[in-house]
């Protein structure tokens, strides 16, 4: 089973709530679903649109192709009027559906409302009755739900919203097409950011400061939501300096501290990704990526930020760089980033777009994620003798030195930007120098050996590679090829990955960038070259039509293209909507 | 002194920054502090080595950002003293938007600027309170640059502690950073501080001519204000030393970390936590 609902909005008339309603009511029936949200940079006008994909089976990337789609103004209906099934169905108000279409469900829904006693608040609960109706799904459900959502409201609006929601799901009863009936146990329905947030604190996050940017910033709300539930602190900072700046004092005392934000405010954190680099503080940085370069197209999607994140802050260091590939692998993540992090005593990325930020999907259930502290002292130790300080910086076999936080007794020392000794004191000997490089440097290995190896599905001479959140498009795509995604993205492991691709005599990477970046990185650590590119930087994901269309177009090549294969025309038959080529009135 | 390192500091013979260091590790001696819960946090400068030459927990970060790494140690562990310390090119010029904002959101922490109105490390560039008029590597024929004026800014931005020192008066200092260290808010102490090597017109003796010891209402705001502006409209003739300012107020602690808890005393289950109760709400 594999449905599609699409709610298509002008910003303000509540896309979102309608498609997350929806959403929620199939994974309470055991589905999995993917929500899949699209909006300008705007807050009120333009336009916004919400797909609910409903399966039996995993699934990772919206599609194409829509069975239900809900329009709420004559520009929704222009728009994705295209992407409607042969047998769907569009539902769309009589005063302005066109009326040449037989798929269309045209309804009278002001008198609707007005029949059933509600108000024009609930155009959007009739258009959920109508679509539960349309495919059979009890109308209990979305009563309960309507109970939470409005039971703040008082009785007389849950009431209401009752009778509009029946009006609606009769209606849809009466051009009943389908049949889709709860068949298993409620599921989580997560956006990106959130299972971020979950398996961070899961993994034990004690702090995290911010400063708002699309698409980060809904981690900052979700995670101030849970102050005060657990021990956690989350400050919103001045600015993207103090928030990094803040986050790397909290870890230094001896938290669990993660910053976030997108790459323009990542940029301004530069700077302090070198500081608890050199002073050995752990850090893990959360950075979603949009559509740049600068303010770029804040509310799009793009994977172009990875240089900058493998080159950010002066000076040579070892950092760890993870692209989840899915919203369940967020929430992991995120948490092991913590891990890492403690372990080896280095920056570690999250660094997800958009798409995965903001998209929605369901997880069966949220396992705890193991805390590893690495070595941190937490207990007192033996008082040092009067002007001792302790060997913070002390030269190991594995490069990690243990690590006393303020408040322990007898672990004096200072984190600092400057080089320094084993006992932490600033020096500009040689012999000290070339020593804590060589220390911080020997993590390398044993950070290698922990190492994700890449993930692979399928068998065969053709690969094709995806890296982050485009997984879910490229594998779903590419079912008939060998396919393999990076979510260890740096640094890599020679031999893991070479190892995947063994007996593979093609190479096809996807990329939603301009330039192929992570195919540089592949090439730069392993030496692996990708025998055809294909590139996608229009501030949308790839979908799995598209994916499918390029690797048509590529076996007529035998899989070996000298230039990329670009986003063009004919790729647009596969897009979403293009408003770009409509006046929106 | 428990306080003391094998190191000494290696500022220029005569500097400001001696009398700093001498009267802050006396002051957490005699307020009881322990080097254990004490840290020292500094941002990149002459006086900003600091951190080096107190036996303590301390972190000697970037410059123009004592403020954020100290808050972040602050919130993560109420029960440290947590001192920021740093120069004024550091926290008025790079720093400037910490400390109004710190200022403004009464952060529990304990900021000293080492104000000698000059850029030091970097061998003598015009800082934002370079005076008007002083010749320095970038105001070859004078500054004609209006000076940044510390002590009404922190009070306008909303600091609840602003009091101003000497680093010659080393006994003041330590007891106006005492009485910092037992204040609950955002303690900001500029400290008046000569550059032998830099400045040649703040000198001792400049400042002994011009400094008084304040004995005014510090709680009184209008009398406060008119002690922060006076050095400015007796064109620096009288410049009054001691605590400027002080009212407590709901700190920003209290609303990021709701309960206050020291974090990094809370228990982490190694087999992680169970979210679930927290997301009731997707279900």
């Amino acid at each position: 089973m594999d449905f599609t609902i699409k709610v298509g909005a002008a910003a303000g008339e509540g896309a979102f709530v309608t498609g997350k309603v929806l959403g929620k009511l199939f994974a309470r029936g055991g589905y999995h679903v993917f929500g899949y949200p699209e909006y300008p940079s705007l807050i009120r006008g333009g336009h916004n649109s919400y797909q609910v994909r409903i399966s039996d089976g995993t699934i990772e990337s919206p599609r194409r192709e829509n069975n239900i789609i809900l329009v709420l103004n004559p520009d929704a209906y222009a728009f994705h009027i295209e992407t409607l099934a042969k047998d769907g169905v569009i539902i769309v108000d009589k005063s302005f559906a066109p009326g040449k279409d037989e798929r269309e469900l045209a309804l009278p829904i002001a008198d609707l409302i007005k029949e059933a006693g509600g108000d024009m608040r609930m155009k959007n609960t009739l258009l959920v009755g109508v679509t539960l109706g349309l495919v059979g799904y009890p109308l209990e459900m979305l009563e309960q739900l309507l109970e939470e959502i409005f039971g703040s409201k008082g009785e007389e609006v849950v009431n209401a919203n009752k009778r509009v929601a029946r009006a609606g799901y009769e209606i849809g009863k009466d051009h009943k097409k389908w049949e889709i009936v709860p068949k298993g146990e409620p599921k989580y329905y997560i956006a990106g950011n959130e299972a971020a947030g979950l398996g961070a604190l899961s993994a034990g996050l004690r702090f995290y400061s911010g400063y708002p940017m699309t698409p980060a910033s809904s981690l900052l709300h979700f995670l101030i939501s849970k102050r005060g539930k657990l021990p956690l602190a989350v400050v919103q900072s001045e600015d993207e300096i103090a928030a990094i700046n803040q986050a790397i004092g909290a870890a230094y005392a001896g938290v669990r501290a993660m910053t976030g934000s997108s790459g323009g405010g990542f940029a301004l954190m530069t700077e302090a990704v070198g500081l608890a680099a050199l002073a050995e503080i752990p850090l893990v940085v959360y950075l979603a990526q949009r559509t740049g370069p600068s303010t770029g197209m804040p509310t799009w999607t793009e994977q172009a930020d990875l240089f900058q994140v493998l080159g950010a802050s002066q000076g040579e260091f070892l950092r760890i760089v993870l692209a989840p590939t899915s919203i369940p692998e967020n929430y992991r993540l995120t948490g092991e980033a913590l891990n890492l992090a403690e372990k080896y005593q280095v920056p570690v990325f999250v660094l997800v777009d958009k798409f995965l930020a903001e998209s929605n999907a369901t997880l069966d259930s949220l396992p705890p994620i193991p805390i590893e502290r690495g070595p941190i002292i937490l207990e007192d130790m033996e008082e040092l003798p009067l002007m001792k300080r302790y060997p913070r910086y002390k030269d190991t076999e594995t490069g990690v030195s243990p690590r006393p936080v303020p408040g322990v007794r007898g672990g004096y020392h200072i984190g600092t930007s400057y080089e320094h000794r084993e006992d932490s004191f600033t020096t500009e000997d040689f012999d000290e120098r070339k020593k804590q490089v060589d220390k911080r440097m020997r993590k390398l290995a044993h950070i290698l050996n922990e190492s994700y190896p890449p993930i692979v599905e399928g068998n065969g001479r053709v690969a094709v590679v995806a890296w982050g959140s485009q997984k879910g498009p490229v594998f779903e795509g590419a079912k008939k090829y060998k396919r393999i995604a990076f979510n260890w993205v740096y640094p890599l492991d020679k031999e893991k990955v070479k190892k995947a691709f063994e007996g593979v005599e093609r190479i096809v990477v996807f990329e939603n960038n301009a330039t192929g970046l992570f195919s540089k990185l592949l090439y730069m650590e392993t030496g692996i070259k990708p025998d055809a590119l294909v590139l996608k930087y229009t501030g949308r994901q790839f979908f799995p039509e598209q994916v499918e269309h390029a690797l048509e177009m590529l076996e007529e090549k035998d899989f070996q293209s000298p230039d990329p294969i670009r986003y063009e025309e004919d790729f647009e038959k596969y897009e979403f909507y293009a408003p770009w080529r409509y006046k929106v009135k | 002194m428990e306080f003391n390192t094998p190191e000494k500091p290696q500022w220029c013979p005569g500097c400001g920054d001696y009398g700093i260091h001498t009267a802050l590790k006396q002051a957490l001696h005699e307020v009881g502090a322990h080097p254990k819960d004490t840290v020292i946090v500094s941002g990149i400068g002459c006086g900003s080595k600091i951190p080096n030459y107190v036996r303590s927990y301390g972190l000697e970060g970037l410059h123009g950002r004592v403020i954020p790494t100290s808050v972040g140690i602050k919130i993560a562990n109420p029960e440290l003293t947590v001192i920021g310390i740093g120069g004024d090119g550091d926290g008025f010029s790079e720093g400037g938007n910490h400390f109004i904002h710190g200022a403004r959101e009464n952060f529990d922490i304990v900021y000293i600027v080492q104000d000698n109105h000059i850029y030091g490390l970097t061998t003598g560039q015009a800082s934002p309170t370079t005076p008007k008029g002083m010749k320095t590597k970038t105001t070859p024929d004078g500054n004609m640059i209006n000076e940044f004026r510390p002590v009404p800014m922190a009070l306008v931005a909303g600091a609840t502690f602003v009091a101003t020192a000497f680093a010659g008066d080393i006994m003041h200092l330590k007891e106006v950073i005492k009485e910092a260290i037992a204040h609950k808010g955002f303690a900001f102490i500029d400290v008046y501080q000569p550059c032998v090597t830099w400045n040649k017109l703040n000198t001792y003796d400049w400042y002994r001519e011009r400094v008084y010891k304040t004995t005014h209402d510090p709680s009184d705001w209008n009398q406060a204000w008119e002690k922060a502006w006076e050095p400015y409209v007796t064109d620096f003739e009288k410049i009054p030393l001691g605590v400027i300012y002080k009212k407590e107020r709901e700190i920003a602690d209290d609303f990021f970390s709701p309960g206050r808890k020291n974090l990094v005393k809370e228990p982490l289950d190694p087999n992680g936590i169970d979210v679930s109760f927290l997301a009731k709400e997707f279900l």
